[in-house]
C-alpha cells in the first residue's frame, strides 16, 4: 500500500532519511523516477541514502507501477517519491490516490514560472498538471513533518 | 525525556543545530555553545553550569563535544560522574541527529553505546558499485 506520495525533485535526501522515515508508518521507500533509474550513478548515490531497516529501490515510472501493482506490494508500506508533477498526476490517477504532498520544485529553468507554495514553483505546463492532479486529490504541502502544512487546492483552483 | 548540550572549537556547534533544524525543523532539546570565538571570554563552565541547573533532576543529560582530548571535553568530562549526566565526544551529524531524534526518553549508558557503534558506520569511504539484481520485485 501507498502510505504516502511525495513530489520533491531532491527525490531522497536527507530530510527524508531522518525526519520522514521516522515520522511515517513505512517499511519501502520508492523513488519512481525515469532519469534517476537510468544512470547508474544517479541511482547509487540515490542507494547510499538507504535509512537503517528500510528497502530502497529506484525505478523508472512505469517499472514502479507495475511493482506497486503486485500482489505483494500490498502488504508493503511503501513512501512514494516522484521528481516532478507529471510523474505525481500519473501515480494519482493510476492509485486513485486521495492525497499527495507537494515538495521541492524550483530546478526548472523556463519562463513564466509561478509560485505555488514557498518551495515549489510552476510553468504552464506544470501548472496543468498540478490543477488536473488537485480536480482529483487533496493537494497540500509539507516540506517536514514538524514544518507548517499548506493546504494548496484553494490556491490552485483560483490560479 | 532527555537533553543535549553541545560544544565545540569555534563554530561547529551552531552550525551543527543549523543543520539539525533543517533536516528535522526547531530543536528545543538541544542546546549550543561556540566555544573560543573571536576572542570571547570563555564562558563554557558557566553555560554548561546552567544548562544542567535547566534541567530536571531525573531526565539525562548529555553533553556532547567535537573532539576527544580537546579543552572542550576536558572540561565536560569533569561532569561525567553526575548523576543522569553522560558525556560523548567526537560528535558527527549522524550521531546528533540520532540522539536528538530519542530525546523523548531517558537515555541509558547501554542505549547510548548502542547509537554511537550505529553512527560510526555512517562515517565511511564511499564506493560506487553497479547494483545489480536479477530480483523483478523489490
Amino acid at each position: 500500500m501507498i502510505v504516502q506520495l511525495r513530489m520533491d525533485e531532491r527525490l531522497i535526501h536527507g530530510q527524508i532519511t531522518t525526519a520522514w522515515s521516522k515520522a511515517l508508518d513505512i517499511d519501502t521507500i520508492l523513488c519512481a523516477n525515469d532519469t534517476a533509474a537510468n544512470d547508474p550513478i544517479s541511482k547509487q548515490a540515490l542507494l547510499l541514502a538507504t535509512p537503517a531497516g528500510k528497502k530502497v529501490a529506484v525505478r523508472t515510472v512505469a517499472d514502479s507501477i507495475k511493482l506497486m501493482k503486485d500482489p505483494r506490494a500490498d502488504k508493503m508500506k511503501v513512501f512514494i517519491l516522484v521528481g516532478n508533477p507529471k510523474d505525481a498526476l500519473r501515480f494519482v490517477k493510476e492509485f486513485n490516490l486521495k492525497e499527495v504532498n507537494i515538495a521541492n520544485y524550483m530546478r526548472k529553468k523556463t519562463t513564466g514560472q509561478v509560485k505555488i507554495c514557498p518551495c515549489c514553483q510552476a510553468d504552464e505546463e506544470d501548472l496543468a498538471y498540478f490543477k488536473e492532479m488537485n480536480s482529483c486529490c487533496h493537494v497540500f504541502s509539507q516540506l517536514l513533518p514538524t514544518s507548517e502544512y499548506i493546504e494548496l487546492g484553494e490556491k490552485l483552483k483560483e490560479m | 525525556m532527555s537533553k543535549i548540550f553541545l560544544s565545540t572549537h569555534g563554530k561547529m556547534a551552531s552550525g551543527m543545530k543549523s543543520s539539525i533544524e533543517v533536516l528535522l525543523g526547531n530543536c528545543e532539546v538541544l542546546t549550543v555553545y561556540d566555544a573560543y570565538v573571536d576572542g570571547k571570554e570563555d564562558t563554557l563552565k558557566e553555560e554548561v553550569e546552567s544548562f544542567l541547573a535547566a534541567c530536571k533532576p531525573d531526565e539525562s543529560k548529555l553533553l556532547i563535544s567535537d573532539m576527544l582530548g580537546g579543552s572542550v571535553n576536558q572540561v565536560l568530562s569533569q561532569y561525567a560522574n553526575h548523576k543522569n549526566v553522560f558525556v560523548i565526544t567526537g560528535i558527527t551529524l549522524s550521531l546528533l541527529l540520532e540522539l536528538v531524534t530519542q530525546c523523548f526518553d531517558n537515555f541509558t549508558k547501554d542505549s547510548l553505546e548502542n547509537t554511537i557503534i550505529n553512527a560510526r558506520e555512517m562515517t565511511k569511504l564511499v564506493i560506487m558499485e553497479p547494483v545489480i539484481s536479477d530480483d523483478d520485485f523489490f
